[in-house]
């Protein structure tokens, strides 16, 4: 059984950092973007579920809500969680509003990030973005209103109409099928022109202009998808944990998606699905550590030491990653154009 | 539909007219005209510093001029940028070259094809590509690099980048393309090709190309018409016989 909840749960966790990876693949690993706010655009999805799921259930059901929300959402989201156990559908409408809205709101904030980006260089964006995320985050921390500042909100369990483990498994489900689905759009954007033209303007972003390109359109467009997509994760996040608290997303957790980019290859579609499970085992195996061998510190802190070496090593040693970008990926030859080529390769 | 207008008056092709530009105390262009008709091989020469390639810049939009203006087949372009030149039909390339290096060759050239904004949503049903990839091999192949196609372009020599570039500014038909030392640093056999190669264009595909070149024994050859830039301003033009006997422009190369 043991077994089982943990299986569960770390497929459902790949699944979500795979979606964080496939979009900070797009922006820094193809477009060269380097999107370092990407936990706000997490933080987007996740603060959407935080401050509608209590309320629109509450709405839907004819609660009034009482008191003041950061100490009475907890008690709310049990209490509403105990009414969707016996309706499936108001789960489903929760979970499916909260998705409606968080994504669309991302994709916005996702364009309106972009425009730093025509004017500052490389680093100069990179800090911006940064100071972007934490002030989302601070302001979310002092405006108790919203999600109950420093003490988080309850979110309702919108699965809470199944049991153990059907509800875990469910949750799997859902959240592999948004990941799978993320990271073919992802694949199938990586290996078509547009994907060739965010290369382009990652090598060079003089002559992709010379050479006709909208670079500002094309940033814009890929930090919308990008935003998007981290804002699903974020939804699928609060859902997962169960409540949802400010001070989870720090600039920290922007830095594990960029981790797992580098570690699995910048620039490869197959990059983020390696760098995400990359990742992913090395955070177990010390979790390992600390609950079964006794060591005279807390592994907790030891793991980002352990993280902070890693990237370094790869960084020197194998910057492209563990699985390079490899041309041409944007172009499939069909049976004629192949037959052109080596027609004419014999002829030489 | 302007097609026909321009070729009438086909010293309407392109216009400079009066372009200076400083950079700080510095007057690096001033008040220079000129203009270059369709289907003509048109060089600009001048020593180190007399301000051909900010010229050029100016022309393909990477630098904005102080004043003047460009007509471009009766439009003004001089406020337009660069991506929208490079759609109108204005091509350039660049002094070294800047292939896109962890592009294929195919790729590189692909890039100067098709929309300027790649729809996203279009991507996830397939793009058919199939007729531009056949027209990116032809152009290759006139330039014997087809062979390399699916090559990283940062595997190339430099004399490959440099015929990369040129073939990456034919894949969007041009009209007017713009060369900056398009010889240097190619070997004589290969710098001889390239001419021949833009004379072609020149007489089968009615392309204008626009060159600044320090090589004149290989490029005055091939040239309609030669400017001489010195301090920024044009002290000579006229066709390359008449432009080698200016004394002026001797004095400008060689010195008092």
């Amino acid at each position: 059984m043991e077994v089982l909840t943990f299986v569960l749960s770390l497929g459902t966790l790949y699944s979500i950092y795979v979606i964080l990876a496939a979009s900070m693949e797009l922006e820094y690993g193809e477009l060269g973007l380097p999107n370092f706010a990407k936990v706000a655009f997490f933080a987007v999805g996740a603060f959407t579920v935080g401050a509608l799921s209590v309320r629109l259930c509450a709405t839907l059901t004819g609660v009034a809500l009482e008191g003041e929300f950061k100490l009475r959402s907890y008690y709310y989201a049990t209490l509403l969680s105990a009414r969707i156990s016996s309706n499936p559908l108001l789960g489903l409408t929760v979970f499916l509003v909260t998705l409606i809205v968080a994504v669309p709101l991302s994709m916005l904030l996702g364009i309106l990030a972009s425009y730093p980006a025509l004017r500052l260089r490389e680093d100069y964006l990179a800090t911006t973005l940064i100071a972007f995320s934490e002030i989302l985050r601070v302001i979310t921390r002092n405006y108790e209103p919203l999600l109950g500042g420093t003490f988080g909100a309850g979110v309702v369990d919108f699965l809470a109409w199944l049991r153990s483990p059907w509800r875990e498994l469910t949750m799997l489900v859902l959240c592999s099928s948004l990941a799978a689905g993320i990271w073919f759009i992802q694949y199938k954007l990586s290996t078509s022109p547009f994907g060739r033209a965010l290369r382009a303007i990652r090598d060079d972003e003089l002559a992709s202009v010379a050479y006709g390109k909208d670079v500002a359109k094309i940033r814009a467009w890929t930090m919308a998808i990008g935003s998007g997509m981290a804002s699903v994760a974020g939804v699928l996040y609060a859902f997962y944990i169960g409540s949802v608290n400010p001070d989870d997303f720090t600039v920290a957790r922007t830095f594990l998606v960029v981790l797992m980019v580098t570690v699995g290859g910048r620039g490869n579609p197959y990059g983020s699905l390696v760098g995400a499970a990359t990742y992913l085992l090395l955070d177990r195996v010390m979790l390992f550590i600390k609950h079964n061998i006794p060591l005279p510190f807390d592994v907790n802190y030891f793991s980002y030491i352990i993280l902070g070496i890693l990237i370094l090593v790869i960084i020197v040693r194998k910057p492209e990653g563990l699985i390079p970008e490899r041309p041409p990926l944007t172009v499939k030859l069909n049976k004629i154009s192949e037959s052109n080529i080596i027609q004419h390769n014999t002829e030489k | 539909m302007r097609e026909p207008k321009s070729m009438k008056l086909d010293n309407n092709f392109f216009i400079a007219k009066n372009i200076s530009k400083s950079f700080g105390g510095l007057q690096a262009l001033h008040k220079v005209s000129l203009s270059i008709p369709e289907a003509s091989l048109t060089l600009m020469i001048g020593p180190n510093g007399s301000g051909k390639t900010t010229f050029l810049q100016i022309i393909s939009g990477i630098l904005k001029p102080d004043d003047g203006r460009l007509v471009f087949k009766d439009h003004d372009i001089t406020s337009l940028p660069p991506n929208l030149r490079f759609t109108l039909g204005i091509a350039s390339t660049f002094q070294i070259p800047r292939v896109f290096p962890s592009l294929s060759v195919l790729e590189n050239v692909l890039m100067a094809a098709g929309d300027p904004t790649p729809n996203p949503m279009r991507a996830l049903w397939g793009v058919d590509e199939h007729e531009l990839i056949e027209k990116a091999f032809n152009i290759l192949k006139l330039l014997s690099l087809d062979h390399l196609w699916n090559k990283p372009a940062s595997t190339l020599s430099g004399g490959q980048m440099k015929l990369l570039e040129l073939a990456r500014s034919l894949m969007s038909d041009p009209k007017l393309l713009l060369l900056d030392e398009p010889l240097a640093g190619v070997n004589p056999a290969l710098a001889s090709r390239i001419m021949k190669f833009l004379t072609e264009l020149k007489s089968c595909r009615g392309i204008a190309a626009f060159l600044v070149e320090h090589r004149l024994d290989l490029a005055l050859k091939h040239v309609d018409f030669v400017y001489v830039l010195h301090h920024g301003r044009v002290i000579s033009q006229g066709s390359p016989d008449d432009v080698l006997e200016d004394p002026l422009v001797a004095k400008a190369y060689l010195g008092e």
